[in-house]
């Protein structure tokens, strides 16, 4: 099959398992809403409400899913991803600072802004301090991604409990944690939808680009590719996409390294193919760990996080067994 | 017109120049061999002549244009360039990418940037996998080839570059010697039946004399000698290049200079 049939058969049926998702989502829940009544004056404000919700886990699941496929292709390692490597704590800490730092209300773009200067930054200090000569290899990569996690995430519990001393909830602490897609306002799923979504169309423009990438900077700047610039260009739309995700739905881990690796799976590694696709089952994925998020507890709900890292770290684990051997040089 | 040339090019990665002051030209359908010792500075000349590295002096022209008024992609169309096999190249298995998909690649400097490949695309690239002779390996992922076939199939992704000018980077170093043979063959073809002109790096130096017009000799950053490799390739010019004594006789086979190596130590 030609990419380009692969590209459109995947478009059709994603696009089909993502309304059906979307539709679940706003039926499945606590209360559950009888598919005819869903317009009905009952339930209305409710299915709204779970609308809204399915939307932000289509743009923030897109989004951390074509952000980890970016980071995997340019830096040739299958196990980079953006909460892996601390690029969504350094947005998390961007975005806590500026909540805290009360600039918040100066505009709707404050905080997605500060969260995607604090993944350019993240992501910066991993790629420097993982650079080997010119290859990044996966060990490095791993302990830098580690590292620069470790202490942005404790700078953001440090700056969550100054918050929580001067009387803000440790439940707005647990939800930066491990994220959640509960939508309080409109506004940031709309700016987060505006973001993730010009990150995706760039990255779509540049799919060849990360094709030639993969196989090498000096061989693929020998077919013309200005190397430095392309690289500089696609970690900042990765930084902005995760800053965008990140400054609405809190830290939601491994979403970028699941999904692309299935896509992958199935239609393999052209990105032409790959990048809309994996954007379509990153939205599918997220819904669904949502409504199981939603569902699984008879009270109360469980953060998404916790269902996308029950799911993330055996298959994080399974990548780093079956990659080891080819990996280590 | 020469395919490439070369004037007063001083270049290097920051430091100290590793290029200093080397002039050259390259005559359109030649093959020169660039030898030098480690360190000499060969990749850096090729580096250059490709346009991947900065200049800090002089001028280089491919097909009479200089290359600072051209693209990165307008390059990539007049000159390809064959690097040394590595597995680590081809990078983890994630990105086991099809024999194909790879050559298809070589269209990278011909494509737009939302466009697809087009049937002179894949002309291209069913010709360049057949003069690869990797056509039956077309379907196969890249990361499970052997050395020497995964090296024709970057040859093939270099040849549906469609360029004049092949450069090429120690491309069988690592390979046993029924493959070098089989590559060179391939580019010495290219040389004859398609007037390519190519231009490349060896570390051995029995194989530049035996497929090379003309050898070309760097010593730290600067050329030491061009010539025919019967004029190159001498006991005197070894010891005073690379510093190692040896012998050298014409080759039985084809009177094609030969070098032999001498122990430095009695036993």
């Amino acid at each position: 099959m030609t990419p380009r049939k692969k590209l459109a058969v995947g478009l059709v049926v994603l696009s089909a398992a993502l309304l059906l998702a979307f539709f679940w989502a706003l039926i499945a829940g606590r209360a559950r809403v009888p598919v005819g009544e869903m317009f009905s004056a009952k339930y209305a404000p409710l299915v709204k409400l779970r609308a809204a919700r399915a939307l932000l886990g289509i743009i923030v699941g897109a989004g951390l899913s074509v952000a980890g496929l970016i980071l995997q292709a340019v830096l040739r390692n299958p196990l980079a991803d953006p909460y892996v490597l601390g690029v969504s704590s350094g947005a998390g800490l961007g975005a806590a600072l500026a909540i805290l730092g009360g600039v918040a209300a100066a505009g709707a773009w404050v905080i997605p802004g500060c969260a995607f200067g604090g993944a350019v930054l993240a992501i910066t200090l991993v790629y420097v301090l993982a650079r080997v000569g010119k290859t990044v290899p996966v060990y490095t990569l791993l302990l830098a991604g580690v590292i620069i996690n470790s202490i942005a995430s404790s700078l953001l519990i440090f700056l969550a409990h100054t918050a929580i001393a001067r009387g803000q909830g440790l439940y707005s602490v647990l939800w930066w944690l491990l994220g959640s897609l509960q939508v309080f306002e409109a506004w940031p799923v709309a700016v987060a939808g505006m973001a993730i979504g010009a990150g995706i169309a760039i990255t779509i423009l540049f799919a060849r680009d990360l094709n030639v990438l993969s196989i090498g900077e000096e061989p693929a700047a020998h077919l013309g590719l200005r190397v430095e610039r392309t690289k500089k260009l696609l970690f900042v739309i990765s930084s902005l996409v995760t800053g965008a995700a990140v400054a609405t739905s809190g830290l939601i881990g491994f979403v970028g390294l699941i999904v692309p690796h299935a896509v992958r799976l199935v239609v393999g590694p052209d990105n032409k193919v790959l990048v809309p696709l994996s954007a379509l089952a990153g939205g599918t994925f997220l819904i669904i760990c949502d409504i199981i998020a939603r569902t699984i507890l008879s009270s109360g709900e469980l953060p998404i996080g916790v269902i996308t890292a029950f799911l993330g770290g055996p298959f994080f684990i399974y990548l780093l067994r079956t990659h080891r051997g080819r990996m280590s040089k | 017109m020469n395919a490439i040339t070369i004037e007063n090019l001083e270049c290097g990665y920051g430091g100290a120049p590793v290029i200093g002051g080397v002039s050259l030209d390259v005559p359109r359908g030649e093959f020169l061999g660039i030898l030098g010792p480690n360190g000499s500075g060969k990749t850096t000349l090729l580096r250059a002549a490709t346009g991947i590295i900065e200049t800090s002096a002089g001028r280089i022209t491919v097909n009479g244009t200089d290359i600072r008024s051209l693209g990165p992609r307008d390059i990539a169309r007049q000159v390809a360039c064959v690097m040394q096999d590595n597995a680590a190249s081809v990078g983890a298995g994630h990105l086991a990418f099809a024999v194909r998909d790879v050559v298809t690649m070589g269209r990278t400097p011909y494509l737009s940037r939302a466009g697809w490949a087009t049937s002179r695309d894949r002309d291209a690239v069913d010709r360049a996998m057949e003069l690869a002779e990797v056509t039956h390996l077309a379907d196969r992922p890249i990361t499970e080839l052997s050395g020497g076939e995964r090296q024709r199939a970057f040859i093939a992704m270099a040849l549906a570059q469609e360029c004049d000018i092949i450069m090429l980077d120690e491309p069988t170093s690592h390979l046993d010697i029924a493959h070098q043979i089989g590559i060179l063959d391939l580019f010495a073809g290219l040389n004859r039946d398609s007037n390519k002109t190519i231009v490349g790096v060896f570390h051995d130096l029995n194989l530049a004399s035996e497929y090379c017009e003309h050898l070309l000799l760097l010593k730290d950053g600067q050329v030491a000698a061009v010539g025919k490799p019967e004029d190159i390739l001498t006991a005197e010019m070894i010891r005073s290049i690379y510093g190692a004594r040896v012998a050298v006789q014409p080759s039985p086979a084809t009177g094609r200079p030969h070098v032999f190596l001498r122990k430095s130590v009695n036993t």
